[in-house]
């Protein structure tokens, strides 16, 4: 664990083929849907330059186009056409927690965020590796890449730390995406619900390796965190092994509550999963497609 | 040393259960998680479910180990008991002096019954007692034979020697004895210490002293109490006649009456005609309670139950010879043998399987022959000689005086106007003091093939052991 895999090796040929063919599976869904994916929560966001007209009273003000005015010494004003573009902001977990699990939390929930940022940038959007500066334009896919590429698991500062300064900047993004196993009390998303208020779509991808879902050890075991430090023994049976299901499903159960309450989107992702899948079936079904 | 159960040996086997156990013992597993976050839950709900219900099933094991343990430490035995082939015999020590049918019956009989079969259960119990017992209840717990009566060391002797064939004995004695627990197993003859008990009863003129075992009071009719002392765990009591008869009843005692006493008649003839013996026996008539005529029941060389008789000797050289006695006999008691010349008369006895020698003479250890004699009937006293007319009068008085006392109970210097006319058979001493006491001795089972106790130690350990392993089992 924790080595620095290269850009073959985590995004080889095969995944990005893959990432076309995703593409252009969404696209068809997109026909079979009608205008295309419209997500509960979004901003109407920016829009796209269409021509002038004469200024008519109720008409706002500050959609006066002063230049013309100053040349032709009539008040026109700035029609625009609302633009398909998406603004993407995508907050990946990089605490050594998401370094455990077979396959890798860290490696599916970087394939998640280049699959995102591909279908934004391919949908002529934009995509931000936060806190990185966002990437316009498909064909910077490649230093979106490299920007997963160098996510590796090793971040010192809590989730919730990060959360807070995503919520605190400036400019509000129009979606954001949060991918993360989750595996703290639910508190440290608190930030998010400033979000929301923001009018800002939040989607919750919840990244977790098979043997933390169902573990399958038996016996004495020394539990040993990648993010706390220290050693916890436990007698895994039976019993502690339905009560670890028990606490596991309370707490999914949880997070899912609270996605629902504030208008979340909540998918869980499981690290052995099928990328394509995902994205047409969970991420699909709740409108998660860029 | 010596291995009292081979079979603890099999706990040897649970060391190698604990190699194995130990062989087999596997470290913890490493498993990397990404966080504690959920496992710590699980800890905290198994804590708190376990703070409600405390079912550890090692615990249990560990207690049930311990318990079974603690037991085998105790040794538990179970009392096997004597196979039906086996003979104990059972000496009782009499309590009651009752020599015939209908007379005081023997006192916790039935006690003693239960605690012999307790003692030795299933074998077969033989009794063996001495006087008059209830046989028909003995016979529901053994079989009965009868010993003749004595003291406690002539009943012993004879229950050991009719006992030889018996494979173990058991002794019930109102008091401990060293030589009895060599015996057998030596127990305790009453569940309680007696009181009240009377075991003599001395008759001194016109006074009665009562002896009794501790401080219970009697029940005494016909008499006045004079005095009473208590000492060493008994008591005696004077007590002066008021009426012509006086009853005693006591614990465990037969009715005692004592009334006045006639006078004895004497009468004298044959040998006593010399003037020495006409005195002796005119001051044998004055001073006591003596009444002379010509038949009577004391009789001197005379026709009467009770006699005297001297010059029954034939002649015998008695050089050179020397005497032989039993001390401890009345007729000797307080008496200068020393003041009798004995032998000048050269005349003994003639040898006689129905008359009991009292002194004889001796020569070189061998017997030459009797100087006095007691028939066995203790009615008349021999003499071969006259050792009366001889000696001085004051010598021949106190012989006198010790012969007419072994042969009517009471010396005529005693002066005993009193006499008892019922109940003279009393307990003995020992039975009037009898107590409890811890055994002595052991059943000694001497024939070949009796079942020992059977241990259950053993049995226990290795139960506990097993519960111990299973629990480090569970522990693995």
């Amino acid at each position: 664990m924790g080595t620095c895999l290269g850009m073959a090796e985590l995004f080889d040929p095969a995944f990005l083929h893959e990432l076309e063919a995703l593409n252009v599976a969404l696209l068809r869904m997109r026909g079979r849907a009608g205008e295309g994916i419209s997500r509960a929560g979004r901003s109407s966001g920016q829009t796209e330059f269409r021509g002038h007209r004469p200024y008519s009273m109720g008409d706002d003000v500050r959609r006066l186009d002063w230049n013309a005015y100053g040349r032709l010494g009539r008040m026109f004003v700035r029609e625009f056409e609302r633009e398909r573009r998406e603004h993407l902001s995508i907050l990946l977990d990089r605490s050594r927690s998401m370094d455990a699990g077979s396959p890798a939390k860290h490696l599916f929930a970087r394939r998640i965020a280049a699959a995102l940022g591909f279908l934004a940038l391919k949908g002529e959007g934009t995509a931000a590796l936060y806190p990185e500066a966002a990437i316009e334009g498909v064909r910077r896919l490649n230093r979106w890449l490299v920007l997963l590429r160098a996510s590796e698991p090793n971040e010192a500062r809590s989730l919730s730390d990060r959360l807070r300064e995503l919520a605190s900047m400036a400019r509000t993004p129009s979606d954001v995406v949060v991918i993360s196993d989750f595996m703290e009390p639910l508190a440290a998303l608190e930030a998010l619900g400033a979000l929301s208020e923001r009018r800002c779509a939040v989607t919750l991808i919840q990244v977790l390796s098979p043997d933390e879902i169902a573990p399958q050890v038996r016996g004495t075991v020394d539990l040993a965190p990648c993010e706390e430090g220290g050693v916890l023994r436990m007698e895994l049976d039976a019993s502690s092994l339905g009560a670890y299901g028990v606490e596991l499903g309370a707490h999914l159960e949880a997070l899912e509550t609270l996605a629902l309450r504030f208008g979340w989107t909540y998918a869980l992702a499981p690290s052995d999963s099928d990328l394509r899948a995902l994205f047409t079936g969970k991420l699909s079904a709740v409108g998660a497609g860029p | 040393m010596n291995l009292e159960q081979i079979p603890g040996l099999f706990l040897l086997v649970s060391v190698g259960l604990l190699a194995w156990l130990a062989f087999m013992q596997r470290g913890a597993k490493r498993l990397e998680v990404g966080t504690l976050f959920i496992w710590q839950r699980v800890v905290a709900r198994q804590q708190a479910r376990e703070r409600k219900v405390k079912m550890e099933p090692l615990l249990w094991l560990l207690a049930a180990a311990l318990l079974l343990g603690s037991f085998a430490a105790a040794r538990p035995v179970l009392a096997a008991a004597l196979p039906s082939s086996a003979v104990v015999a059972v000496y009782l020590e009499r309590l009651s002096p009752a020599q015939h049918p209908g007379e005081l019956p023997e006192p916790e009989l039935e006690e003693v019954l239960v605690r012999a079969q307790e003692v030795a259960p299933g074998a077969k119990l033989e009794f063996y007692y001495s006087g008059w017992i209830d046989q028909e209840l003995l016979a529901t717990a053994g079989s009965t034979r009868a010993l003749a009566r004595g003291s406690l060391a002539q009943e012993l002797a004879q229950f050991q020697a009719q006992s030889r064939g018996a494979d173990a004995r058991v002794l019930f004695l109102c008091e401990p004895s060293p030589a009895a627990s060599r015996i057998g197993l030596v127990l305790p003859r009453v569940s309680r210490a007696r009181s009240g008990v009377v075991h003599q009863v001395e008759l001194r003129g016109r006074r009665v002293f009562v002896h009794s075992s501790g401080s219970a009071s009697l029940s005494v009719d016909g008499a006045g109490l004079l005095w009473a002392r208590l000492s060493n765990g008994g008591a005696v009591r004077e007590y002066e006649p008021k009426a012509a008869k006086m009853a005693i009843l006591a614990e465990g005692t037969p009715r005692i009456e004592i009334v006045d006493a006639p006078p004895i008649q004497v009468c004298s003839g044959g040998q006593w005609n010399s003037d020495v013996h006409r005195a002796l026996l005119e001051a044998l008539v004055r001073n006591s309670n003596f009444v002379q005529q010509d038949k009577g029941r004391l009789g001197f060389d005379c026709d009467a139950p009770s006699r005297v008789e001297i010059q029954r000797g034939q002649p015998t050289d008695l050089a050179g010879a020397q005497l032989s006695y039993s001390s401890q006999h009345r007729l000797f008691a307080e008496l200068p043998l020393d003041a009798f010349n004995w032998l000048a008369q050269n005349l003994t006895l003639a040898p006689d399987p129905e008359w009991q020698p009292l002194l004889s003479a001796t020569r070189n250890g061998k017997v030459i022959g009797d100087l006095i004699a007691i028939s066995f009937d203790s009615k008349t006293i021999r003499f071969a000689g006259d050792p009366f007319s001889l000696a001085s009068a004051g010598a021949a008085a106190l012989l006198l005086d010790n012969t007419i006392g072994v042969l009517v109970g009471s010396r005529p210097s005693e002066n005993v106007r009193l006499r008892i006319a019922q109940g003279a058979n009393l307990p003995t001493e020992r039975a009037a003091y009898a107590a409890p006491f811890d055994p002595q001795g052991t059943l000694d089972v001497s024939s070949a093939g009796a079942p020992r106790p059977f241990e259950l130690a053993h049995l226990f350990a290795i139960a506990s052991a097993a519960l111990a392993l299973f629990a480090a089992w569970l522990t693995r």
